[in-house]
């Protein structure tokens, strides 16, 4: 009994002293995933922002938080009513988490899209001043990306996307685009109910967006 | 045994996780800050403070480090050990240094970048800028502190000659930095404006990084890394380039060939000159990237210009035209090497290498001039701290003049060190202090040259800014080869600027004295015992939200200046320098149409010249010069641009001067003859398009 009592305290201050271990690194970044669900206002962004960012100083060779880290500012930015310089204070902050994740995970298919939503979220910020320069950026990201995995969702939805915006803007064929977002929606179906910490946002855009595509032909 | 488990377990706890830290985060006005991560060092556990700055953190163990962060402002670490968890916490959190949002020295200075939201000019604003047809330096024209020259096209800042303007690349000089013309006709900067991805402008007081230049710097910086391979094809009225850039994983070659020819132009649209041989060139340009490693970048640049023309035009005590034809060929090279450790150190070493040759055929002379000009320069920098910046260099020049009249030959060669240091100081993020010194040595001569700026920032949108500095340039080597024991010209700056800044709206206030001294002056032989000031101020307004999608800029320059130089017997206002210049610049996008509608106005007082019927000195003025500029830019697709340019549009006949006869006439004075402009006005039309794998790419991508 005694024994049983102390290998169960044992466990208990173990499991609390080592925070580190694989499981509770799965379970709390799961928690932190869920709570994009219930997001309501600024706040909560910066809330799972912070745990991000907690998690990602606790745990140096995961690249994981850093990018979710990265993308909870890109949708800070998004927030109404912002001031342009905040949205950009965001973004760069958001641009610091992807360098450092691509510095622990390397050439990578999901960092390389969220640098290239980074920029395009930039070009959001001031179209009139940043399109023409920048706007090669955020197209060259998303190729890159493509090019790495071409069954990436968030890679075809992403370069989609952009496409759609610019030939709208010249009032050109929006084929293309509209088939590259019907591609990353299927590769979103394939993919559904792989529970996991991986990227996995996008479909909600995409079935939107997809929507734009089937009202328009 | 219970009771002692029991104790184990209370004593552990109460060791391991039973103490709350709570209290309230404020910023340093005592605002509360919501949003600030509050947590233990390597776990998990932390919170968020809440919109009053409170915040509760639970479950802490007796020992250990708590972060308090936020993004802008620095973090603070309490030891849990010294912690008395009773009470409530009160933490201050300092903002952070951030030099992108801390003031920045602007007094004298003008930055053409992306970098900042609130800036004076934009990169793309000089492919933009109507009547400056693509050229940066006709860009730069409508800036504060310059005089337009129309019939000269060079760089004239603040009473300075064009002389007195040294341009560099990445750092390095670049030698006759202007296409060769006669004179008379208008030339153009070297390059192309999209290989610069920016460049900073200096009108007075710059660094101790620049020296040889008495009146102002220009710096272009070449293109980073390009992120694509595209090829760029353009067809104009005046003749058809084709660019290519082939980019790998870590290295990239771009290529540019251009072909000008403005013959089947000007067999259209009549001249006010005779031209024999239109002007024609072929300009080639090389540029290679190479990124090894992480930390170092080489940059490679090679350009070859050919030109010709050839004109004939009346002179005023000749019977027949008198005809001139010009020949140009330029080689510019620079190799430039940047590599950086520890995030504190920064080394530039670089090299350039100018080679031009002018052969030029007067009736029957043959005049040849041949300058080359090579720079070596290394530069180190050290940021020990965010608020802190070192610079320091070494740098040789060498330069060289060979002419040749018919047979005749003759040669003059210069060698220049110098060295220098300059530190830049934040004290806070709203004061700034620059301190330089140069010291350069030439011609036997040694001089040491101060240089000192100061920014302050009154408030969030406005700031203040003083700078002074000492500035010595060697004699033009076209003299020296004459004389070579001329003393250098020099002069001494001061600067004092206003400025007010939003996203959308620029003012700048800035007024400046400048004393020169040892200017040349001809008085049976050369000497440099002239002198000069010139003072004045500048004035620059540029707005973009007044009006939707429409974005001016208005600058006004009032320069006051006076000059005891040439063979003149008292100090004169040279012909140059105008007393009142401005120029109102405006872009109007229309969206309907996927267009820009460009227009720019110049105007200045007229130029002062010497006419012998008169008594004094410079006592005449032409008339006023203006001309108005008109463009449109037409993309009706993303990768094709279709552009439409007429320079002087109103054709107003414009006035430079008057040339004299060297007698007097039978009615006992001295005839004139009017120097125009050599075309009333000027058409372009041009078609640009890029090819890419994204087919969105244009060429003002590049940028």
């Amino acid at each position: 009994m005694k024994k049983a009592i102390i290998i169960f305290l044992g466990l208990f201050f173990s499991a609390n002293l080592s925070l580190s271990a694989q499981s509770d690194f799965k379970t709390y970044m799961q928690e932190s995933i869920a709570l994009y669900d219930s997001v309501k206002t600024l706040a909560d962004y910066q809330n799972i922002a912070n745990r991000f960012d907690r998690i990602a100083k606790a745990e140096k060779e995961e690249w994981l938080p850093n990018y979710y880290a990265g993308l909870t500012y890109v949708y800070m930015s998004f927030v109404r009513g912002l001031e342009d310089d905040k949205r950009d204070e965001y973004l760069d902050q958001a641009l610091v988490y992807a360098e450092k994740a691509g510095e622990i995970a390397g050439n990578d298919v999901e960092i390389t899209v969220l640098t290239g939503y980074i920029y395009m979220a930039k070009v959001s910020v001031s179209p009139a001043l940043r399109g023409m320069t920048m706007s090669s950026k955020v197209s060259g990201y998303f190729e890159k990306a493509l090019a790495m995995s071409p069954n990436n969702p968030r890679a075809n939805l992403m370069l989609g996307r952009w496409k759609y915006g610019t030939a709208q803007f010249f009032g050109s064929d929006v084929s293309e685009p509209c088939a590259l977002m019907q591609k990353s929606l299927s590769l979103f179906e394939a993919s559904k109910g792989e529970s996991t910490i991986m990227p996995s946002w996008g479909q909600g855009q995409a079935e939107a967006m997809s929507k734009n595509c089937t009202g328009n032909n | 045994m219970n009771r002692s488990i029991l104790l184990f377990i209370l004593l552990a706890q109460g060791l391991l996780a039973q103490h709350t830290f709570s209290g309230k985060v404020l910023d340093a006005k005592q605002k509360p800050l919501a949003g600030v991560n509050i947590y233990l060092l390597q776990s998990y556990n932390g919170t968020t403070t809440s919109k009053d700055g409170t915040f509760s953190l639970t479950d802490l163990p007796g020992a250990g480090q708590i972060e308090i962060s936020m993004m802008g402002f620095d973090s603070q670490f309490i030891d849990l050990e010294k912690t008395d968890f009773q009470s409530q916490q009160t933490i201050i959190l300092k903002e952070s240094f951030n030099t992108l949002k801390a003031v920045t020295i602007t007094a004298g200075s003008i930055e053409v970048s992306d970098k900042r939201q609130a800036i004076v000019l934009k990169p793309l604003d000089i492919v933009t800028t109507s009547g400056a047809l693509g050229d940066v330096i006709g860009a730069l024209n409508t800036l504060p502190g310059t005089s337009t020259n129309a019939n000269d096209g060079r760089l004239f800042v603040r009473g300075g000659s064009a002389d007195e303007t040294a341009l560099f690349v990445d750092g390095l000089r670049l030698g006759s930095a202007y296409g060769s013309s006669l004179s008379g006709i208008p030339t153009r900067g070297r390059f192309n404006p999209n290989l610069f991805k920016g460049n900073f402008f200096s009108t007075g007081a710059y660094s101790a990084e620049y020296g040889q230049a008495l009146s102002s710097v220009l710096s272009l910086y070449s293109v980073d890394m390009p992120i694509r391979s595209q090829t760029d094809l353009s067809v104009s009225s005046v003749g058809a380039s084709a660019a290519h850039t082939e980019v790998w994983e870590d290295q990239s070659l771009s290529t540019n060939l251009s072909y000008t020819n403005l013959s089947p132009y000007m067999n259209l649209v009549p001249q006010n000159v005779q031209f024999n041989t239109a002007p024609q060139g072929l300009d080639t340009e090389i540029l290679y990237r190479n990124k090894i490693g992480k930390n170092t970048f080489l940059k490679g640049f090679y350009s070859y210009q050919s030109s010709r023309l050839a004109v004939e035009r009346p002179q005023i005590d000749k019977e027949e035209l008198e005809s001139t034809s010009l020949k140009n060929d330029f080689h510019y090279a620079n190799l430039n090497l940047k590599h950086s450790w520890q995030k504190k150190h920064l080394l530039n070493a670089g090299i350039s290498y100018t080679n031009n040759s002018d052969h030029i055929q007067l009736d029957s002379s043959k005049i040849k001039a041949n300058n080359q000009l090579a720079h070596l320069k290394v530069i180190y920098q050290y940021f020990p701290m965010p608020r802190l910046k070192i610079k320091s260099g070494l740098e040789s020049i060498h330069e060289n003049l060979k002419q040749g009249l018919n047979d005749q030959s003759r040669f003059f060669e210069q060698n220049l060190y110098a060295a220098f240091a300059e530190a830049n100081y934040h004290f806070n993020s709203d004061l700034v202090l620059q301190i330089g010194l140069r010291n350069s040595f030439s011609q036997g001569e040694n001089s040491l040259m101060p240089r000192l700026s100061l920014a302050y920032r009154l408030n969030e949108k406005s700031q203040l800014a003083l700078a002074y500095g000492d500035y010595v340039q060697n004699q033009n080597p076209s003299i020296l080869i004459n004389q070579n024991n001329l003393a250098a010209s020099s002069a001494r700056h001061w600067v004092l600027n206003y400025q007010f800044a939003t996203k959308d709206l620029t003012f700048r206030l800035e007024a400046y004295h400048k004393k020169y001294d040892q200017l040349l002056r001809f008085d049976e032989s050369y000497t440099s015992n002239g002198d000069g000031y010139a003072q004045g101020f500048d004035l620059f307004i540029r707005d973009r939200k007044s009006i939707k999608n429409l974005d001016y800029w208005f600058s006004y320059s009032f320069i006051d200046t006076k000059r005891h130089w040439k063979s003149f017997n008292k100090q004169v206002q040279p012909s140059f320098a105008p007393k009142h210049n401005a120029s109102l610049v405006g872009k109007y996008w229309i969206s309907k149409l996927n267009s820009q509608l460009g227009s720019s106005f110049n105007i200045n007082d007229g130029y002062t010249y010497e006419n012998p019927n008169l008594a004094g000195e410079m006592e005449s003025k032409t008339k006023a010069f203006s001309s108005l500029n008109i463009s449109w830019s037409y993309l009706p697709k993303p990768n094709l641009i279709i552009h439409l340019e007429i320079t002087n549009a109103l054709g107003r006949e414009n006035i430079f001067g008057y040339q004299y006869s060297a007698n007097v006439n039978a009615e006992g004075s001295y005839a004139e003859m009017a120097i125009p402009q050599s075309a009333k006005r000027f058409i372009f039309i041009g078609v640009f398009y890029t090819l890419s794998s994204d087919k969105k790419a244009n060429q003002l991508n590049n940028l």
